[in-house]
């Protein structure tokens, strides 16, 4: 088991650095700029230009920015661990953004994945014992809505009726926990609920397709010939193996959403890591956008290295090696 | 009245399941009869797909009974279980009436261990402790055959052997000390020599318990060395029925003629082997009249016609329209010949 986890980390840190190597080539290769231009002023003389270079460390061969950047992330730079460096646009340490992004981003994940797992295995559930009933067809035509509905539109109707016309809910922004966790939480309920819905439609599909089928093996069949109650037989036999697939994929659901939940965090101006990251890419602000896809990747690699490990500990016909 | 060991402890009549399906109606099972008595061991046997697994199905409420159209009686204990409430059924199953499988890996869920599935059994009908159900289960692995019971206890089904497989089934069926064990082919998907370990080992609990058992087989060999009497099914009926002793002596339907001959037994001296001809028929589109018919070596005209019943003897009865008398001289001079001159 150590030895598999030594052997994965490992890995991570090789996926890690051809990622850094594809942001660094479609940087340099692609036609986008000077930045040292972009971020000189209004009209920059020629000194500026170069003086501006020389701070971004521009000046120097594109390996030698390579070099530095890659070990700046793993042994960290004068910032601290990890080090991403300095951020063209606003001249502070990306590491700061970050840190200030991380737990608002995270905040965000963390409840729609509460909602999304509740309602979506559920309504799995409850579709799958109530096979082909208008229950059923209720269920599997909210999963196809929440599948399609496009997340600004619905962000912009929730905001609509909950703040502006209803005023039940605070509208966008967000308020840290430690300051006021009522307040953190009243802000959450619309992002939470927009991100959650299109998960949850994926997963009451997937968690009644499952079902099903492992409601037609033999040892449901078994554990109905024991005398166990319908109730008993569909939720601890069937939903357990049923669960095995959806757990595992649910750990790279939530690293994608790292860096991936742009939208809902433009929508509800929570400036997460989704948000920095948009800002970076429109800013040709290179450490910033570097900055958090590394974070993004991080958090990819390790929660797939985390949902092998649980796949492992929930099947034990599945041995790590 | 104190039970003896005769007691009859199923009785099934006219026990019909139509399973409604894309292609039309399956006639699964279409009309069957019989009794189970304690300390007994009926054999049914039959091709694929002759209704054997769905007949004994029905008998735990495990066909569905929402798609189904099931009829007849299914008596236990006084009371007819296809009139039974799912309540009132899953006191049963497992209980009073249980039912080991073909694929005994299959059959385990493969995600809890074989401990635990077997404490649930006893749960599922009795409030004990769990230390106390472990205890018990330990025990009842031991007794059915299982090395190291107790380290055993916690490992998963993948980690036993088949025959260990189906030894641990068998002892989730037992567990709760039921009076009928229904064996749907418990040594299938096993390995020869753990095929008779098994069949052994459900006999010993026979005769310990006395209890009665319904042994579905595929091997007539089977069925003439632990079973008192024999249920032959085609195409969803019984075409022949009667003690072990008597249909292996005597054996009255054409069917049953080839089966006999299919499998190498001493009493049949044909010197080859030989597969009944034609494949078994559609169950949506039965053919008319008796359904063996147009694969039957002795048809003539008017087996198309009318369908044959079970002839009204008590201990020995088959379903042709051939006489008694020519059925007997038949299988005589059938069984002497060899296999390609009767053909
Ligand atoms: N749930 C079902 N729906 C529709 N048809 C079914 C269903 N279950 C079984 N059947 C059909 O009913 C017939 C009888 O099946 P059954 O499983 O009882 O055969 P069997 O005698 O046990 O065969 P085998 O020796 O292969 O186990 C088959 O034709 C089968 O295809
Ligand atoms: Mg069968």
């Amino acid at each position: 088991m150590a030895h598999y986890i030594v052997r994965r980390l490992v890995w991570v840190a090789v996926v890690l650095l051809a990622v850094t190597l594809i942001v660094y080539a479609i940087f340099f290769l692609l036609p986008a700029g000077d930045p040292a231009v972009r971020h000189a002023g209004k009209i920059p003389s020629e000194e500026n230009i170069a003086e501006v270079r020389a701070q971004f460390g521009l000046d120097q061969p594109v390996y030698v920015q390579y070099g530095k950047f890659v070990k700046n992330f793993f042994v960290g730079d004068e910032y601290g661990w990890p080090g991403l460096g300095f951020s063209y646009e606003t001249r502070t340490p990306v590491r700061d953004k970050v840190i200030t992004a991380a737990p608002r981003t995270l905040s965000l994940i963390a409840g729609a994945v509460v909602i999304w797992l509740i309602a979506g295995v559920g309504i799995g559930v409850l579709s799958a014992v109530k096979r082909h009933s208008w229950l059923d067809r209720l269920a599997m035509g909210f999963a196809l809505f929440g599948v399609s509905a496009p997340v600004f539109w619905l962000g912009l109707i929730l905001l609509y009726v909950f703040w502006e016309k209803l005023g039940w809910l605070p509208g966008t922004g967000y308020v840290p926990i430690s300051e006021s966790p009522v307040d953190w939480f009243l802000h959450l309920i619309m992002p939470w609920s927009v991100l959650a819905l299109a998960f949850a439609a994926v997963y009451a599909r997937m968690t009644r397709g499952n079902l099903l089928e492992t409601m037609g093996e033999d040892y449901i069949r078994t554990a109905r010939a024991k005398g166990l109650s319908e109730r008993r037989v569909v939720l601890k036999h069937g939903l357990r193996a049923s669960l095995t697939p959806i757990i595992t994929l649910l750990g790279i659901d939530m690293a994608i959403l790292v860096g991936g939940a742009v939208i809902t965090e433009s929508v509800f101006n929570i400036q997460g890591l989704g948000h920095i990251a948009l800002t970076g890419v429109n800013a040709q602000d290179l450490p910033v956008t570097m900055g958090v896809i590394m974070i993004g990747a991080c958090a990819v690699v390790i929660m797939g290295l985390l949902a092998d490990i649980a796949y492992a500990y929930l099947d034990p016909r599945v041995k790590l090696a | 009245m104190p039970e003896t060991s005769t007691a009859r402890l199923l009785e099934v009549s006219d026990l019909a399941v139509h399973l409604p399906t894309r292609d039309g109606v399956v006639k699964a099972v279409d009309g069957i009869s019989y009794t189970l008595n304690a300390g007994e061991t009926l054999g049914i046997v039959g091709e694929s797909g002759s209704g054997k697994s769905v007949s004994c199905l029905t008998v735990l409420g495990l066909i569905n009974r929402d798609s189904a159209q099931i009829s007849g009686r299914v008596i236990y204990d006084g009371s007819d279980l296809l009139e039974a409430t799912e309540s009132e059924l899953r006191m049963v199953r497992g209980n009073e009436i249980s039912m080991i499988f073909q694929d005994p890996f299959a059959g385990l869920h493969p995600l809890f261990s074989v401990g635990d599935q077997l404490v649930e059994a006893i749960r599922a009908h009795e409030d004990v402790k769990k230390r106390v159900a472990r205890e018990r289960v330990v025990e009842l692995l031991h007794e059915v055959g299982i090395p190291q019971a107790a380290e055993r206890f916690s490992s998963y089904p993948h980690e036993y052997s088949g025959g260990m497989q189906q030894r641990a089934m068998i002892a989730m069926a037992l567990i709760n000390n039921p009076r009928i064990l229904i064996a749907d082919e418990p040594t299938t998907a096993l390995d020869v020599t753990v095929q008779a370990q098994i069949l052994e080992l459900i006999e010993k609990i026979k005769e310990e318990l006395s209890i009665g058992v319904i042994l579905v087989t595929h091997d007539l060999g089977v069925v003439r060395d632990v079973t008192q009497n024999v249920l032959v099914m085609y195409a969803g009926r019984i075409v022949e029925h009667g003690s072990t002793a008597a249909v292996f002596a005597e054996p009255k339907h054409p069917y049953t003629w080839g089966l006999m001959e299919s499998i190498p037994l001493l009493e049949v001296e044909t010197r080859d082997l030989r597969a009944i001809d034609g494949a078994p028929p559609s169950l949506i589109h039965l053919p008319t009249g008796c359904a063996f018919h147009p694969r039957c070596t002795q048809a003539f005209e008017g087996c198309d016609k009318a369908r044959p019943e079970l002839d009204q003897t008590e201990h020995h009865q088959a379903a042709c329209h051939l006489a008694r008398t020519d059925r007997d001289r038949i299988w005589q001079e059938r069984r002497r010949r060899p296999a390609d001159a009767s053909r």
